[in-house]
């Protein structure tokens, strides 16, 4: 018998620590039910959930260990990375396959678990004991199959190599440091409303307390969800090398389908946060946004579908299978049983006419699950028809394409009309219906206009309004489909419309009270100050969503006018060797208004790759030159059978130059490349970043005194007081350095492309806004408390209410804001 | 030839394949074996000069290369030695086994094998034939074996088959491997992680290296002599495979026996407090 090695490992203490997660969550539920009877347990409970935590974040940290320290005793740090893989990429493997990823959602699971927790520990809310034990449960669930099915700290059989396999080259990209963890983010947060729901649906208390909490956890969810989405658009369009971004691929639309349930539910809480309405939707919706997030696991999970996204095959995805089927049954189960608390309607809802907001959101939330069932359908009947009929339906990104146009239309349509409809009716006729009618006509003039315009000038600047379709299928919906550039971008500009009136309507109210300006200066100023107000209406958020949805719409119409071209090239300094007439031939590519030369092809080494990188001149119809480009193909020493294409991009905001090399050869320099000419792409950026600004901003305006709000309020403050007329001049530092750097960023933005104009100005307003936050506090520390005149307590400067009777502290305050003028109206 | 002269010769031809095997294994090869072999980086940078017994060997291998070979039947006559080559690495779900038999010849006539059925370990799956010389080819039959069949002409012969040993989840298992007859050494090659008990009863342990993957193995000999009986099989035990496992498992069944208690306690708790109720009520 050899002698055995029993020394601590690291994969022994990491097991420990997993195993610890477990058995903390299962002390958590078991706390947590017995506190739904007595509540005295509660504080256990928590604090179990609160060493879950702990336990769960060691082992990540300690899998992260492993990694760093290229422990290759270890199974998962042995298949996914090598010596030679970059630190910040050693990092990024903690989620780069099955196991480690199921670690890392276990560890978000924990930590907003925790968060909802402490968050809801000063609240005497009673859905609390029921809240801690469902996530506990949940917890659990999920330690249990990282435990037993899918253990990151699982040894090799094999005695441990010097070297490991190698992360997968795809991955070896920026954004997929935080996109995963940002979608891991979204799927993981959607657990808080539907604990929240389920606790609601048991206590049978389905008031206004779980939809206010439900619904800040719902944006928070959503929020997250939006930006791995928007990542992963990114990713796939810099890596993947075709020249799209969205392939409809089973993954992409596993993560897309919560988002689209969670922004109906965002809607529907929005509504059942005011009034006693749409319990139901609420309820139903959060729940399956919920299933969503299981589903989306189990698909990319269990290998039954082939994704360049999914994890191998495996049995995990059976697990969540059964779970999936588990919380189904006891969800519908408990819903059945509440049916009567959802019975009565609200009569508002029975009352509302066709033409109101109400009808619009039910609309729109009948539209977004009509959506999510079609992408559910479609995404799992490739699998379903090979276990049902043994032969597999190939399913391609036409007839998604077919299907969800329409879709995506309505939802425009039904968001761009909505902002003018009243809540319960809409009167267009007679004098009272005057106004109403008026909101209309400038938006409608607006979409017409441009319209026009679009029908007349689009074709010559390459973007047809009208575009016919090569594609099978009944007339009359090719001629539908024919009109989707038009009928997106009057739609669009409709729904923009609306958004710049709502906003020219509030400033304007803002404008209205107060003297009026004497000097362009204080209207200057006045105008600021309106902004910043304006960010603190609860509708802004919703206004700026909106403007990035028909942004992103717009830019998703880009497709219909794209082209590509590809061709096999020399490099042009070879013109010596090759005659003249050969050269031109060979080294230049025309594609559409653009011409590439290929200069020249480098060789570069990497401590872990090989890297050729081409050169070209992008040029204009002129000749001129635009910019050079650097596509390359990389070679992984790791994966040497397993080349990348690394793109090169020129981003305007009228089109795309997407360049990516196909085969090279290293001797000739030979090269074949391929173009893609893509209009309106950063459109569809613009737009997704101002969905996920809007999700930011709906979280830090101050409807309550969270610590956030509080923030908020406080740089609002130091805002209003850096405006203000009487205490600061116009052109003060921070107002210079601001327009500097947007007008850097904008520059950057035309001249570079627009992914350096965004990072810089990015980069530049984050040390701008730490620089700010950091002086508001300094400053803040000086600030005057408020006392109040009822009790004499004593509240921070910016308090709205005071802590101690709760009277208005407003009455201190010498303007009166344009929400509180919209309150005094409404009580009016 | 009588016996014992048989065996020294047998014995002396082991010492001598085990050479050339060493210096042969060590400047790398295509399958599983060669990599085991092959030794750390500094002795792999400068593998060792051949030594005498290389010379010798070699000097016999060109003879016999330029001798008429003559066929026979006797394997004596030929002085023909086998030898086997055992490696063992496990992997995710099975356990990847690559068997290699070595006809030597160290006389100048050909030995004309009879056909040989050398039977594979239980469970064996996924077989392939990985090497043949020239001389001798082998074909997988049914029933889990391989038949051997050629000529071993005057210096060496091989033959190399792969394998897959389906890892069953238990904690031991033992793994037997029948041999060929007339073998004349052993040697076993295991790659299991060091925290698992392995060993393989009757062989002498030859002690630990490391293959081109860096991975640790341990070497075990066994050697037919005039003391030492022929084998006809060999076994490997292996020995703490689901240990984790286990733990495991103990640390599920506690939280799911916490959560029962959770469910159990509070419908226990809500019982009480209905009942206390009641009775105010009385």
């Amino acid at each position: 018998m050899f002698p055995v090695t029993t020394q601590i490992e690291i994969a022994h203490v990491g097991d420990a620590l997993v195993a610890c997660t477990m058995l903390c969550a299962g002390l958590s539920f078991m706390l947590g039910m017995v506190s739904c009877v007595r509540s005295k347990w509660l504080g256990g409970a928590r604090k179990a959930l609160y060493a879950c935590c702990a336990f769960s974040i060691a082992s990540c940290f300690l899998l992260a260990y492993a990694f760093v320290t290229h422990d290759f005793s270890i199974a998962y740090v042995a298949q996914h990375t090598d010596l030679s893989t970059p630190t910040g990429y050693l990092l990024t493997a903690l989620w780069a396959g099955q196991d480690g990823s199921l670690l890392w959602m276990l560890v978000l699971f924990t930590l907003f678990s925790s968060g909802c927790a402490w968050w809801m520990q000063r609240s005497n809310d009673p859905l609390q004991p029921y809240v801690v034990t469902i996530t506990a449960s949940v917890i659990a669930f999920f330690s249990i199959v990282t435990m037993i099915a899918a253990n990151p700290f699982d040894q090799t059989l094999a005695s441990a190599a010097i070297d490991g396999a190698g992360l997968n080259p795809l991955l070896q990209n920026v954004y997929m440091i935080v996109h995963p963890p940002a979608l891991y983010v979204g799927f993981v947060v959607c657990v808080v409303p539907f604990s929240f729901a389920i606790a609601a649906l048991m206590t049978g208390k389905l008031d206004f307390q779980w939809v206010r909490a439900a619904r800040k956890w719902c944006v928070v969810a959503w929020l997250f969800l939006t930006i791995g989405n928007a990542l992963g658009m990114v990713w796939a369009y810099v890596e993947l090398g075709w020249g799209g971004y969205w392939a409809w691929d089973p993954v992409e639309n596993a993560s897309l389908l919560p988002w689209l349930t969670a922004t109906a539910a965002i809607h529907t809480l929005g509504i059942s946060h005011k009034r006693p309405a749409l319990q139901l939707w609420s309820v139903a919706l959060v729940c399956v946004t919920f299933w969503l997030t299981i589903f989306a696991s189990f698909l990319s999970r269990s290998g039954l579908i082939a994704s360049v996204h999914a994890f191998a095959k495996s049995e995990l995805g059976w697990y969540f299978l059964y779970y999936l089927i588990a919380l189904v049954l006891t969800n519908v189960a408990l819903i059945l049983w509440r049916r009567a608390l959802f019975l009565p309607a609200h009569p508002t809802v029975n009352r509302a006419s066709l033409m109101s907001r109400y009808t619009t959101v039910i609309a729109s939330n009948w539209v977004f699950c009509i959506a999510a069932a079609i992408v559910t359908v479609a995404t799992v009947l490739p699998a379903l028809s090979e276990m049902l009929v043994g032969q597999e339906l190939i399913v391609d990104a036409s007839l998604y394409n077919r299907w969800m146009t329409p879709i995506g239309i309505i939802i425009l349509g039904l968001m761009a009309i909505s902002p003018l409809l009243g809540w319960t009716k809409t009167e267009f006729k007679g004098e009272s219906g005057r106004h109403q009618r008026a909101l209309f006509w400038f938006p409608a003039a607006v979409a017409i206009t441009v319209g026009v315009f679009f029908f007349v000038v689009g074709p010559s600047i390459g973007m047809p309004p009208i575009v016919r379709s090569d594609q099978p299928g009944p007339t009359a919906i090719l001629a539908l489909g024919s009109v989707t550039p038009l009928v997106t971008v009057v739609v669009a500009t409709f729904a923009i419309a609306v958004v710049i009136q709502q906003f020219w309507r509030s400033i304007g109210k803002i404008g209205a009270y107060g003297s009026v300006a004497a000097s362009t200066k204080e209207r200057l100023v006045k105008l600021m100050r309106s902004i910043v107000e304006m960010l603190r209406l609860p509708a802004t958020a919703s206004h700026i969503a909106h403007v990035g949805v028909a942004l992103f719409c717009v830019g998703v119409v880009g497709q219909s006018w794209d082209s590509s071209h590809e061709a096999s090239l020399l490099p042009s300094h070879t013109r010596a060797d090759i005659a003249a007439d050969c050269v031109a031939a060979t080294s230049l590519l025309k594609a559409g208004q653009y011409t590439l030369r290929y200069r020249d092809l480098r060789e570069r080494q990497r401590p872990n790759k090989t890297m050729y990188l081409a050169d070209f001149d992008l040029l204009d119809r002129h000749e001129q030159h635009l910019a050079t480009l650097h596509p390359g193909k990389y070679f992984y020493h790791s994966h040497p059978q397993q080349p990348t294409s690394e793109v090169d991009v020129r981003s305007t905001l009228r089109d795309d130059v997407y360049v990516v090399l196909g085969g090279i050869d290293p001797e000739t320099k030979r090269v074949s490349v391929q173009v893609y000419v893509n209009p309106l792409v950063s459109w569809v950026w613009i737009g997704a970043f101002l969905i996920a600004f809007a999700g930011v901003l709906v979280l830090v305006q101050p409807y309550r005194a969270t610590p956030l709000a509080k923030l908020y309020a406080k740089l609002v403050a130091r805002l209003r007081a850096t405006f203000s007329p009487d205490r600061a001049p116009l052109f003060s530092t921070s107002k210079v350095v601001l327009v500097i750097t947007a007008s850097c960023g904008l520059l950057w933005c035309f001249y570079r492309g627009i992914y350096i104009g965004l990072l810089v100005t990015t980069g530049i307003t984050m040390l701008l806004g730490l620089w700010y936050v950091w002086t508001t506090l300094q400053q803040l520390a000086e600030k005057p408390p408020v006392h109040c005149q009822n009790c004499h307590v004593t509240n921070d400067f910016d308090a709205l209410f005071c802590k101690s009777c709760g009277s208005d502290l407003r009455a201190n305050q010498h303007t009166p804001s344009i929400h509180e003028q919209a309150e005094g109206k409404s009580n009016e | 030839m009588n016996r014992a002269t048989n065996q020294v010769l047998r014995d002396w031809f082991t010492a001598l394949f085990c050479c050339w095997f060493y210096l042969v294994f060590s400047t790398g090869c295509t399958s599983l074996i060669p990599s085991l072999m092959s030794l750390d980086d500094n002795e792999h940078q400068n593998p060792q000069a051949p030594d005498d017994t290389f010379t010798q060997t070699n000097d016999i291998l060109n003879a016999a290369d330029n001798a008429v070979a003559q066929i026979t039947t006797d394997m004596n006559e030929a002085q023909v030695g086998i030898q086997a080559w055992i490696y063992i690495e496990p992997g995710d779900d099975v356990i990847h086994v690559e068997q290699a038999y070595v006809f030597s010849n160290l006389s100048n006539v050909t030995w004309r094998a009879p056909t040989i059925r050398a039977q594979l370990a239980a469970n064996a799956k996924n077989l392939r034939i990985t090497r043949q010389t020239s001389g001798i080819s082998a074909r997988d039959v049914i029933d889990r074996a391989v038949v051997i069949q050629g000529d071993v002409q005057p210096g060496e012969e091989e033959v190399g088959i792969q394998f897959d040993i389906p890892l069953l989840k238990k904690n031991d298992i033992t793994l037997q491997f029948p041999l060929i007859s007339s073998i004349a050494a052993v040697q076993v090659i295991t790659a299991f992680r060091p925290n698992l008990q392995v060993h393989v009863p009757g062989f002498a342990n030859a002690g630990i290296s490391r293959n081109q993957k860096g991975q640790r193995m341990i070497t075990w000999q066994y050697i037919v002599s005039s003391e030492i009986p022929p084998i006809r099989s060999v076994t490997v035990h292996v020995n703490g495979l689901l240990k984790a496992n286990r733990a495991r498992w103990v640390a599920v069944g506690c939280t799911l026996a916490l959560m029962l208690a959770g469910v159990v306690s509070a419908f226990w708790f809500k019982s009480k407090i209905r009942k206390t109720v009641d009775n105010v009520t009385r």
